[in-house]
């Protein structure tokens, strides 16, 4: 029998950081990205510390990862629902947030987190200390998430 | 048993592609019924299915009657869907997980981790 303590991100770098910009700007703008690029099938993406991701589209091509130091939030139109699906294999949500919806203002349409992996997947590890399994949504920021009220 | 229909109050914002959950009433506790709602009626509370029950399913308001103030012992039905929902892709039948931590990172920092689900549904999460 083998054992590992962790697969990937052993030892992650350091976060520098920064106080969350005051305006949204949205995923689908190349502008919003570090790289200068939507991010495409594969990626390791992250919402850098201190900007805020507004995902304004449909869905995700399948990412390979998707790490939140900033923020991200679900643009809402209660006018005209619009669903929204983030495709990827694990979530991390570092020294930032992920945002659906207000306790005011639940989302309007359908919006999904689909996580992607099987029993032999790379495991997520927050520090050497903490390990977070893989084909998670994985927390140690802040997760707020407000759907609508059924009865 | 075998049976396509249930009835709950009416009234509720029940719609067709909803699933429940209609909970064991019997010995076994594994006798749950995952549904998809193919109608509701909003007037009656009736529901019909897309599929038949499996198991049986307790339904008496008042089961003791007079005695012991009518107990009311009927099977419970949930509601499952709601529209911000966490997904596991159905993969070897290997569940998504959801996970809320602290932790301190190697140059000391200190994060906890926080979490508020409200009607958020998790689906083949394990």
């Amino acid at each position: 029998m083998e054992g590992f303590r962790c697969v990937v991100n052993c030892e992650l770098p350091e976060v520098e950081e920064m106080e969350i910009s005051d305006a949204a700007v949205p995923w689908s703008s190349p502008d919003s990205w570090p790289s200068g690029a939507v991010p495409v099938e594969g990626d390791e993406v992250e919402v850098p510390s201190g900007s805020w991701i507004e995902f304004d589209i449909e869905e995700t091509p399948l990412l390979k990862s998707l790490t939140i130091n900033g923020r991200l939030t679900f643009k809402n139109d209660s006018e005209t629902p619009v669903n929204r699906t983030i495709h990827s294999y694990w979530v991390f949500v570092r020294a930032g947030e992920l945002i659906i919806g207000s306790e005011e203002n639940p989302y309007d349409g359908i919006a999904t987190i689909r996580l992607y992996g099987d029993p032999n997947g790379e495991a997520v590890a927050f520090s050497m200390f903490t390990e977070g399994g893989n084909k998670g949504l994985m927390n140690v920021g802040l997760v707020k998430m407000f759907g609508k009220d059924r009865d | 048993m075998g049976d396509k229909v249930a009835r709950v109050y009416g009234g509720l914002d029940w719609v067709a592609g909803d699933q429940v959950a209609l909970l064991a009433t019997a010995t076994q506790w594994t006798h749950t019924d995952y549904m998809t709602i193919e109608s509701y009626d909003n007037a009656t509370g009736d529901i019909t299915f897309t599929e038949s029950l499996k198991y049986y399913h307790y339904g008496e308001s008042s089961s003791t009657a007079a005695d012991f103030s009518g107990v009311d012992m009927r099977g419970e039905v949930v509601l499952l869907t709601r529209n911000v929902r966490i997904v596991g892709n159905d993969t070897d039948s290997w569940g998504a997980q959801i996970v809320t931590s602290d932790t301190v990172e190697l140059n000391g920092v200190q994060r906890m981790g926080q979490l508020i689900f409200d009607n958020v549904e998790c689906y083949n999460c394990s």
